[in-house]
């Protein structure tokens, strides 16, 4: 039943491999599990083998219902389905702003899948556009990859200020330490500060691993192939963390 | 994964053929096989089957189907209880209950199969479809195609690609496959009487045909005696000897008495053999209804008693084992069969053997009925119960007849005839029953060493079964007079 986003205003910070990875966890505990592919890049749904493409583009989106349903495919793995990402995502925004309630057409989309489904996945597009909004809004909770530079410390920051000033959940916010390289000095200087001062920090921590990176040669998730990666245990044990916390 | 599919492949047609026709469309990836076993079970009678019902296990899931409705499925089941009061309490339970009642279920064909599933995958090497290939020595070869969502269409395009004009099937083509394979005939179990005789058959013929319908139900129950799976196939069995002996004393002077005073003897010597048995068998089968009859400080007491008869029981059919296997036995009823199949033979004692078959039947019922109406017209409330029990076998006696015959005559007139005839030996049949458990009862307390708690109670047990008898009995003037209504004895009088 629970939305949960991944989602960082940077791009490039591990958020499809975590989506990715956790949804597959999820159905693997048995729970069906839906990802959505809302990043127009398609990531997601080329590492699980689909053709990114949706009946009738954003309108379905937009419409929901039947178009969607009719959309969404089923993955090689058990109990895990995926709404696949389309280029004509592009214009989301576009299409959003046009619409009565364009900031909650997401939620009212899903609100139909979270009858099926346990969990639902969305693997969101970077930037603060009215997309992330119709996110926010959507999401029940909204899991921040971080790379553990002052640059990610930072845009964590604005991405706090932006929820305090637009009045969106702070409560939702779970971030986390992604792509860490326990060598370099900063990480572990940002590592030791960060998780005190902002709320929810999760303790799992996804170590940037070539691993991670061959997903998109595998094409599937990292547990299928490199199980007993320290990757791969690190999404397992975010996940154990995840479902605690929610 | 979705809705599945299933198709005949035939005998020929193999998952190997569906390699070759793929291509370079799909790819087919295996992932594994298991072996196992499907178990159809019913009970002896063919219940389930005769209903539309199959039930059938795999591995250790039950599943209870009906035409083409989705199974009911019972998990985690090892092994299938014999009778439906054993089983969880379930959904398939309450069915089970109403169809198959009390009888045992009963394994009736066992299927080795082995399936081999597959995940067919596109260029992209993305699963599209799985399919799962199923064998089964010397039947059919099936696959059963999964759907993946938002694949759907992948199932006729890749059914087209491999070329199979197959059939959509359910699994009840397999049973029937099987059955057919294994010379099985489901619901053949028939323990009624089907005889069909002509008019103007010569009565030793005649008498010859029913005797072998009745050897043949005899012989299909003797297996499942010795294999104790039910104890319906020694009644049926019993039913037959009694019938078999019904028409060697009653259709008199048909064949001649050298010819089979041996059978009448040796039918007499199989009736002696079983009716302990039987007995023990009518005891456990109502012990509840036993227990029921005494109060609660009592029905404790009574347990001695059963489980007295279930190792009597036990001794009981060994000695039934062990006479089915001797040469005497054996003999008996080969010597039987070939007499059975013999051409007649006049002589001057088989006087009736000539006669057609229709006055022949005529002159007997009558007489029978005659004698049914008589003694049943003398009963008063101070008759002795001596009287209503030998009522009893006159009135089996005609009944006997009147199946025997039944084809002879017109159908609905018939069947009018047997229920009420049949309302009138019931009446009669529980009469019997209480009576000779009182005997009986009786006679186990003065052979047999029970504790003084079980001799109580038995006696106990004695006085309320005599009170039920007299309630019985007050019912038999109602039952008589619903037998000897003008209707019934027109048609007596119309047909005989």
């Amino acid at each position: 039943m629970p939305v949960i986003a991944l989602y960082n205003i940077k791009g490039g910070v591990g958020k499809t491999a975590a989506a990715v990875n956790l949804s597959y966890q999820a159905s693997k505990d048995g729970n069906k599990s839906l990802i959505c592919d809302l990043d127009p890049q398609g990531s997601a749904t080329f590492y699980f083998r689909i053709k990114p493409k949706i009946k009738s583009g954003s309108k379905a989106i937009i419409k929901g219902g039947k178009l969607i349903d009719k959309s969404i495919k089923g993955t090689d793995y058990e109990n895990l389905d995926l709404l696949p990402s389309d280029f004509s995502l592009r214009n989301l925004d576009i299409i959003f702003d046009d619409v009565k309630k364009s900031k909650r057409r997401l939620q009212y989309m899903l609100r139909h899948l979270k009858k099926e489904y346990d969990f639902i996945f969305l693997d969101c597009p970077p930037n603060i556009t009215l997309v992330s909004e119709n996110i926010f809004n959507a999401a029940d909770f909204i899991l921040t990859p971080i790379i553990p530079t002052t640059l990610s410390y930072r845009t964590y920051e604005k991405l706090i200020s932006f929820f305090k000033k637009e009045q969106f959940k702070r409560k939702k916010l779970f971030p986390f330490f992604s792509m860490v390289e326990k060598r370099k000095k900063m990480h572990q200087e940002i590592m030791e500060t960060m998780p005190d001062q902002f709320k929810n920090f999760l303790q799992t921590r996804i170590p940037y691993s070539a691993d991670v990176e061959k997903m998109g040669i595998n094409r599937a998730p990292i547990m299928c192939y490199g199980s007993r990666s320290v990757a791969a245990k690190a999404y397992v044990a975010l996940w154990e963390e995840i479902k605690k916390a929610i | 994964m979705n809705n599945i599919n299933r198709f005949k492949l035939g005998k020929t047609k193999t998952i190997e053929d569906i390699k070759k026709n793929i291509f370079n469309k799909y790819s087919m990836h295996k992932i594994g096989r298991s072996k196992g076993m499907l178990i159809y079970y019913d009970s002896f009678d063919w219940r389930l089957f005769r209903q539309n019902f199959i039930l059938y296990k795999e591995d250790n899931t039950l599943f209870l189907k009906k035409n083409i409705f989705t199974p009911l499925q019972l998990d985690n089941i090892q092994k299938v209880p014999t009778y439906i009061s054993d089983f969880p309490q379930s959904e398939i339970k309450n069915i089970l209950e109403i169809i198959v009642e009390m009888r045992a279920l009963l394994s009736q064909l066992e299927i080795q199969y082995t399936r081999d599933s597959y995940n067919i995958l596109n260029n992209d090497k993305k699963t599209i479809l799985k399919i799962v290939y199923e064998s089964y020595p010397n039947l059919s070869n099936y696959i059963s195609i999964y759907s993946i969502r938002g694949y759907e269409n992948q199932i006729a395009k890749f059914l087209n690609q491999v070329n199979i004009e197959a059939r959509q099937t359910q699994i009840d083509d397999l049973f029937t496959e099987a059955f057919s394979y294994n010379k099985i005939i489901p619901g053949h179990y028939n323990h009624k009487l089907n005889i069909s005789l002509r008019p103007e058959m010569r009565s030793d013929e005649a008498a010859k045909i029913i005797l072998k319908n009745l050897l043949v139900i005899l012989k299909q129950n003797e297996q499942g005696i010795v294999n104790d799976i039910d104890t319906e196939f020694l009644h049926d069995y019993r039913v037959s000897v009694r019938k078999t002996r019904a028409v060697l004393s009653q259709i008199r002077y048909t064949f001649d008495e050298n010819n089979t005073e041996k059978y009448t003897v040796g039918f007499a010597q199989l009736g002696k053999l079983t009716n302990k048995m039987r007995d023990i068998d009518v005891y456990l089968l109502t012990r509840d209804e036993y227990k029921r009859r005494l109060p609660q400080n009592m029905k404790e007491s009574i347990d001695p008693f059963f489980e007295y008869l279930e190792s009597a029981r036990i001794g009981e059919l060994k000695k039934i084992d062990r006479y089915f296997k001797t040469k005497g036995y054996i003999n008996l009823l080969t010597d039987w069969d070939q007499f059975l199949s013999s051409a007649p033979i006049d002589s001057a004692y088989a006087r009736n053997g000539k006669i057609p078959i229709i006055d022949l039947s005529k002159k007997f019922i009558k007489k029978r009925h005659i004698r049914v109406m008589e003694m049943g017209n003398s009963i008063n409330d101070n008759t002795p119960d001596e009287v209503l029990h030998r009522l009893r076998i006159q009135c089996k006696k005609l009944r006997y007849l009147v199946e025997f015959f039944r084809s002879l005559f017109p159908e609905d007139q018939m069947t009018i005839l047997i229920l009420n005839l049949k309302t009138l030996q019931d009446n009669l049949g529980i009469f019997n029953d209480l009576s000779v458990q009182q005997e009986s009862l009786k006679q186990f307390i003065t052979t047999e060493s029970f504790q003084t708690e079980t001799i109580l109670t038995i006696g106990y047990l004695v006085g309320k079964l005599n009170d039920e008898q007299q309630i019985v009995r007050e019912d038999f003037k109602k039952s008589f007079t619903i037998f000897s209504n003008s209707e019934t004895q027109k048609i007596f009088k119309q047909l005989f």
